[in-house]
């Protein structure tokens, strides 16, 4: 954490190592928030990009007063999610077949196995509430611990945690129906 | 069953613990058997949601994107405040005290050790000193190139001797060594020559699969007679642009050049080439041609782990852009 804050301090005088650094931490997490949340590997893609030049551009007025870096992080990725998203409503939509992460093909059965839980899951994310969804991209595929996600999502850590529960509870009560209706 | 609020943090506790592999679910169970009824069901899905949020970046992808963000950090570059703190002056005095405290034999000696010898720190310690002496950019190039091809001998030698514990560690090294050069080739005087010939740059259309593309593939070295690089447009993808269908991403790219080389490594290896007064073009066009090669050999080694030939995939795609980069622009 300490080490985390010193790179940022760096970052903010112009250390480019020290915002490379960062970004290696971080890349992986942000692909895979993008990746959950839209749905589009070519768009996640170019959305993660887009996060990591604005957070360059932008860290120089960073501060950290109460905001861990992660947090900052996660608010950009999550504003160019909205803006990605606000720009899609208006054009058509893309089909989920086409728009799942890409498979690496040395393991195909297995990814095929994966793509189709993965298909069923995110179906399945569908019926949750949006702060749920947050929640569950931020803990899962960004990898946040609750303190970063509350600060990220600005409520309090009592509030992630029953958010938490009911996006799971919610996202198993789905993934039983469409079994037993057999819609997946 | 308490209350919920009890039992948000006892769940949270257990996927804390499962995400984290510290425990299993019958572990968790097992410290609340009150609540395992309720618990069992969404710590299955728990794991089922951690399984399909584990989505990881292709090769390809963190190399461009990397290649990207170093583009976008050089176009941008600004001095770094720390360094303009230290003095040059200082930085000799410490260096001189540090050979002196530690004793000039020790130095030399740590030269040819290999990681894991408890004099291998003071190896890497004076290699950054160098770095930080050298008094121009072409110098430090050719120290990251020394230093590449060090961490290479070293990796090579771990891998003989069965010694996976600092492979990882010798491996992201020499994927710093290329950033380091791909990044000093579009800083300072170079800089704006780089960003020009960025901005004009035509884009044209090209179909990548991208279920084809792989990190293992490198710069082809053509056997020509020209000593000097010719430059060729080449696939390696800078920007993207619009999705393609299901099996292909059509990429906007600016063309980028390649190396063709032609030279033929000096006699006494890279090591040999790097420490003579070559210029810095011959330098980098022979290790262009050498070091890729020794990098894929490490790539088809069946001692490698899979998490080491990750980093060292990306290590081939960042010397390839790293080299063409340096490579055009000591040409300029």
């Amino acid at each position: 954490m300490q080490e985390e804050l010193n790179l940022v301090q760096r970052a903010r005088q112009g250390d480019q190592e020290a915002f490379a650094r960062l970004y290696e931490t971080h890349f992986d997490k942000i692909f895979r928030y993008m990746v959950l949340k839209i749905r589009n590997q070519t768009e996640a893609e170019d959305l993660t990009q887009q996060v990591f030049v604005r957070a360059y551009e932008s860290i120089g007025s960073y501060k950290s007063q109460g905001v861990p870096f992660t947090a900052w992080l996660f608010r950009i990725a999550h504003n160019q999610m909205v803006d990605y998203v606000r720009k899609q409503s208006k054009k058509p939509t893309v089909p989920l077949d086409e728009s799942l992460p890409i498979m690496d093909e040395t393991n195909l059965e297995h990814d095929v196995e994966t793509k189709i839980e993965m298909e069923k899951v995110v179906l399945a994310t569908k019926q949750l509430t949006k702060s749920q969804r947050e929640v569950i991209s931020l803990r899962f595929a960004g990898g946040l611990s609750i303190t970063e996600a509350a600060k990220t999502m600005r409520k309090s850590e009592g509030a992630i945690k029953a958010l938490q529960h009911s996006a799971i509870l919610s996202l198993r009560k789905t993934l039983l129906a469409g079994e037993n209706s057999g819609n997946y | 069953m308490g209350t919920t609020k009890e039992f948000d943090n006892i769940f949270n506790e257990c996927m804390e613990h499962l995400l984290n592999g510290q425990e299993t679910i019958e572990q968790c169970l097992q410290r609340y058997p009150a609540h395992a009824k309720e618990l069992e069901p969404l710590l299955q899905t728990v794991v089922l949601m951690h399984q399909v949020a584990d989505v990881k970046p292709s090769a390809e992808f963190r190399a461009r994107a990397r290649y990207q963000m170093q583009l976008k950090m050089a176009q941008t570059a600004v001095p770094k405040r720390v360094a303009r703190t230290v003095p040059r002056w200082a930085i000799a005095v410490c260096t001189a005290m540090f050979v002196f405290v530690l004793g000039g034999s020790a130095v030399l000696a740590a030269q040819n050790v290999m990681p894991g010898n408890p004099l291998y720190a003071v190896k890497l310690t004076t290699e950054n000193l160098q770095v930080r002496l050298a008094g121009s950019e072409e110098k430090k190039t050719e120290l990251y190139i020394t230093m590449a091809n060090r961490r290479i001998t070293e990796l090579t030698w771990l891998v003989n001797h069965d010694n996976t514990q600092n492979l990882e560690a010798a491996a992201q090294r020499l994927n710093n060594y290329y950033t380091s050069i791909g990044e000093l080739s579009m800083t300072g005087s170079t800089k704006a020559t780089f960003s020009a010939s960025v901005s004009t740059a035509p884009t044209l259309p090209l179909a990548v699969s991208t279920a084809t593309v792989t990190t293992e593939t490198y710069t082809t070295i053509a056997a020509t007679t020209e000593i000097r690089p010719t430059l060729v447009p080449t696939t390696i993808p800078v920007a993207t642009g619009a999705t393609g269908n299901n099996n292909y991403t059509t990429i906007t790219t600016a063309p980028v050049t390649t190396i063709v080389l032609a030279t033929i490594p000096a006699p006494g290896g890279n090591q040999a080439v790097a420490n003579s007064t070559s210029n810095l073009t011959d330098i980098l066009i022979s290790n262009a041609n050498t070091q890729p090669g020794e990098i894929q050999q490490l790539l088809n080694s069946d001692k490698v782990p899979e998490s080491v030939k990750n980093t060292l995939r990306q290590a081939l795609v960042q010397s390839n852009a790293a080299y063409q980069s340096a490579i055009n622009n000591s040409n300029h």
